[in-house]
């Protein structure tokens, strides 16, 4: 009796063990499938903090920002980083037009990171020609990281905050290899500026 | 009459020869701005295509480490040839999108020998795998027998030295 008993348990302690790895063999494969794919777009200022971004602008000055992308898509992603610069007032009246799409923007950056790597830019710009006549603003050239760019944005004076809104906004795509396609990752971020003079 | 009519007709070779000119110039940079967003379109696609095999490639375990650092050159290229186009510079959007075209067909390539490197490397890690856990589950199976042997053994000498006793009943 006691040696059937002794059976049953080396038995079991083979089944066990058996058991064991084939489960711990199938919770890496469905937590690696379960896990949340994400990517992250975010800007910090130039002591890699989160607080003490540009915001008042005057002309012929330059001005940084940190941008930080992090994969966290389970595999190496090709990813679009789209820069524009838009007033406020433009934004509002066309919301739709204001998030960048693949044909409207002004600058872009385009990198492949690996599996839960981080990007990270340095981020200059300038407005290099603007004039400020009575109640309106008008920014006609903006220097991003050197490269001097013609645009037409104007802005009128907001009574309610002191300032002559303005914004830079950044919106993360990536190549969808299966697909073909560069796919907007939901992920975007505007820097709000405001003109105070014009030297 | 004769120089009037000379007159006219100079006037209007002079006016189609201007019309053509500008005609002419204005299709020559139409011509170089389509050949410019060509040459960025097929950069965007040579770039696209690396991507597309380093991608495939990693997913098979190839070491892509070096290639994406390469792939990343190709890629800058491409951005500042299209940031560069935006900005009216044409001569460095051209130059920066023939280089992206170059470093993403030498990626390629590359990729193609770090495969014909890797695949083997992969191969023999492969088989070794399997021939350890082979192995591994031979012992396991094999130590749990001989445990079950010797206590079968111990169970049976003592079964042997113990003394019959009668029962008197």
């Amino acid at each position: 009796m006691i040696l059937k008993d002794i059976k049953i348990i080396l038995i079991s302690i083979g089944l066990i063990v058996i058991i064991l790895f084939a489960s711990l063999t199938l919770y890496n494969m469905i937590d690696i499938q379960q896990e949340k794919k994400y990517s992250e777009l975010y800007i910090l200022d130039t002591n890699q903090m989160a607080w003490d971004y540009p915001f008042n602008i005057v002309t012929n000055h330059d001005y940084y920002i940190y941008l930080n992308v992090e994969n966290h898509m389970k595999s190496s992603v090709y990813y679009i980083l789209y820069v524009n610069f838009y007033n406020v007032n433009y934004e509002l009246s066309n919301s739709t037009i204001a998030i960048p799409t693949y044909d409207s923007f002004l600058y872009e950056y385009d990198f492949v990171i690996k599996d839960n790597e981080r990007w990270q830019k340095l981020f200059t710009f300038s407005i290099t020609n603007a004039t400020i006549t009575g109640n309106a603003s008008y920014i006609n050239t903006i220097k991003i990281n050197n490269v001097s760019f013609n645009i037409s944005e104007s802005s009128l004076w907001n009574s309610n905050s002191n300032t002559y809104d303005y914004q830079l906004k950044f919106g993360l795509f990536f190549y969808n290899s299966t697909s073909n396609l560069i796919s907007f990752t939901n992920q975007i971020v505007n820097l709000a500026l405001n003109l105070t003079s014009v030297i | 009459m004769l120089n009037k009519k000379l007159i006219i007709l100079f006037s209007i070779l002079l006016t189609l020869f201007l019309f053509s000119s500008t005609f002419y110039y204005g299709s020559c940079a139409l011509t170089e701005d389509n050949q410019i967003e060509y040459k960025l379109k097929l950069a965007r696609i040579s770039v696209e295509e690396a991507f597309k095999n380093i991608y495939s490639a990693e997913k098979d375990l190839i070491n892509i480490n070096g290639l994406i650092i390469q792939l990343n050159n190709a890629s800058t290229s491409l951005a500042n040839g299209i940031n560069a186009y935006n900005s009216g510079d044409h001569e460095t959007a051209i130059n920066n999108a023939n280089l992206a075209i170059l470093i993403a067909k030498e990626v390629i390539s590359n990729l193609e020998i770090q495969k014909e490197k890797d695949i083997g490397s992969l191969q023999t890690t492969f088989l070794s795998t399997i021939s350890l856990t082979i192995l591994f589950s031979f012992l396991f199976i094999l130590s749990l027998f001989l445990v079950w042997k010797l206590i079968r053994r111990y169970y049976e000498k003592s079964l042997y030295r113990t003394k019959p006793e009668v029962n008197e009943q």
